[in-house]
């Protein structure tokens, strides 16, 4: 039944994350860093595998020359993959509880 | 299976409270509070004042410059906010949530709304003054609504100004008075919800709810009360005549015609409409049943009038109608009857309308 659930998704970091941005819409790098609380290192490489399977998109916004300010935000394919995630979840207690 | 079930179980628990995280996502700045509790306030308090030369010359510039009026302040209002806001979640790099974009676009469009209505639709329908209550309501909604995302202080903050606002809108008393204690709440109430802000110490909290209450509580006593809050009105001279002497003199300078009780003024009435063939024409007359003084400039009424001696009144602040009944009778002697039943006061003491 594991197998089903998708391996990006399945891990307490990323899902919180996922869920996060959900309801959220965006979020900066250091918001997201103080809700999960996790480190710069641990968050930065959890976005990036997230980045790369295509679920999560960024967007920066040029603050000064030298400061840019990045938005994390889900994609389509994002969403859906977590709406699946979500039911596969759902799916899996059910089939314990009988 | 059970430690499947369990991380299953786990996840979903962690996804539900990461959801409730982020609904819960609107942090309303404290300088947002202070620019539209004070934007409100001045439209509310001032916006009369401020037309009024322009519906003097006309009804439909008076409109105009009302529009204007709301549309400039409201702006203003929304720029600095944005500006604001951005400026300050840039500043802690942080974001601005999806939902509280569209909570205050909502109440953006709430407030322009209700200012539009109050301009057009609220003269020629009627019930003017019971629109300052309903600008508590609002604001009461609008806190509320952020208090649903956010500290939930601004939740029973929001249901305060409703229950105040309900009342404002029961309390018959003079129009200044209500139009006050309205723009009073805004502003104070403003500040007083700056203070739950979040990041704000608790003891500042508590001292902002306290501030709100206190206000609530002073605006409605005041208004229960009927204390009138008009200026002391006066006309521009003291020179008083009989409306047959006015007829007489040259009419381009200001005087006070005095009309004595039981004076007939003749109310011209025309009533037409898509259904009726022709318009109707009649004339009611109504006698006055005290002598009134009104100020007259270049041969037209200023508005300032006082009646039995009394306090010197301006027409558009003192004059209240109540329909007390309205009804129609289809199989009257000869023909269908309608009836209406009205009465018109002057009388700051409105509960002296009786039916």
């Amino acid at each position: 039944m594991m197998e089903q659930l998708d391996p990006i998704l399945h891990q307490p970091v990323r899902t919180r994350l996922m869920a996060f941005l959900t309801a959220r819409g965006e979020a900066t790098f250091k918001e997201l860093r103080d809700l999960l609380q996790v480190t710069d290192g641990n968050l930065d490489a959890h976005v990036r595998k997230l980045t790369a399977a295509g679920f999560v998109s960024s967007r920066k916004d040029k603050l000064s020359s030298k400061r840019v300010q990045t938005f994390y935000s889900l994609t389509v394919e994002g969403s859906k993959a977590f709406s699946s995630y979500v039911t596969a979840l759902q799916k899996l207690l059910n089939n314990g509880e009988r | 299976m059970n430690t499947n079930k369990t991380t299953a179980s786990e996840q979903l628990l962690s996804i539900q409270s990461m959801l409730v995280s982020g609904h819960q996502s609107i942090n309303i700045e404290r300088h947002t509070l202070i620019i539209w509790g004070t934007a409100i306030a001045f439209l509310i308090g001032f916006n009369f004042d401020l037309a009024r030369p322009f519906y003097e010359s006309s009804y439909i510039a008076g409109r105009v410059f009302t529009l204007v009026l709301v549309t400039l302040v409201l702006l203003i209002a929304v720029v600095l906010d944005m500006k604001m806001t951005k400026s300050k979640r840039r500043s802690r790099d942080e974001s601005i949530s999806i939902v509280q974009r569209r909570v205050t676009y909502s109440i953006w469009m709430l407030f322009a709304f209700s200012f539009v209505l109050d301009a057009f639709a609220n003269s020629n329908l009627g019930g003017g003054i019971r629109m300052f209550g309903v600008y508590v309501v609002l604001g009461g909604i609008t806190v509320s609504l952020f208090g649903l995302h956010a500290e939930r202080w601004y939740k029973w903050c929001g249901v305060t100004m409703i229950v105040a606002g309900i009342s404002l809108m029961f309390l018959i008393t003079p129009s200044n008075t209500l139009r006050f204690a309205a723009a009073s709440l805004f502003f104070i109430g403003g500040l007083a919800c700056s203070m739950f802000a979040t990041r704000a110490k608790s003891h500042w909290q508590c001292f902002g709810f306290s501030l709100l209450w206190i206000t609530l509580s002073i605006a409605l006593t005041i208004t229960w009360l009927k204390i009138d809050y008009q200026l002391d009105i006066k006309p521009v001279t003291e020179n008083v005549m009989t409306l047959h002497e006015y007829k007489q003199q040259n009419q381009s300078s200001n005087v006070i015609v005095r009309l004595p009780e039981g004076t007939v003024i003749p109310v011209k009435i025309d009533i037409g409409g898509d259904v009726f063939s022709e318009d109707a024409k009649t004339t009611l007359e109504l006698k006055i049943a005290k002598p009134v003084d009104i100020e007259m400039d270049k041969g037209k009424p200023t508005g300032v009038f006082r009646i039995d001696n009394g306090k010197w009144l301006e027409r558009s602040d003192a004059m209240y109608t109540s329909l007390f009944e309205s009804s129609v009778d289809l199989i009257g002697e000869n023909s269908p009857i309608l009836y209406r039943k009205m009465r018109l006061g002057f009388d700051r003491e409105f509960g002296g309308l009786k039916n």
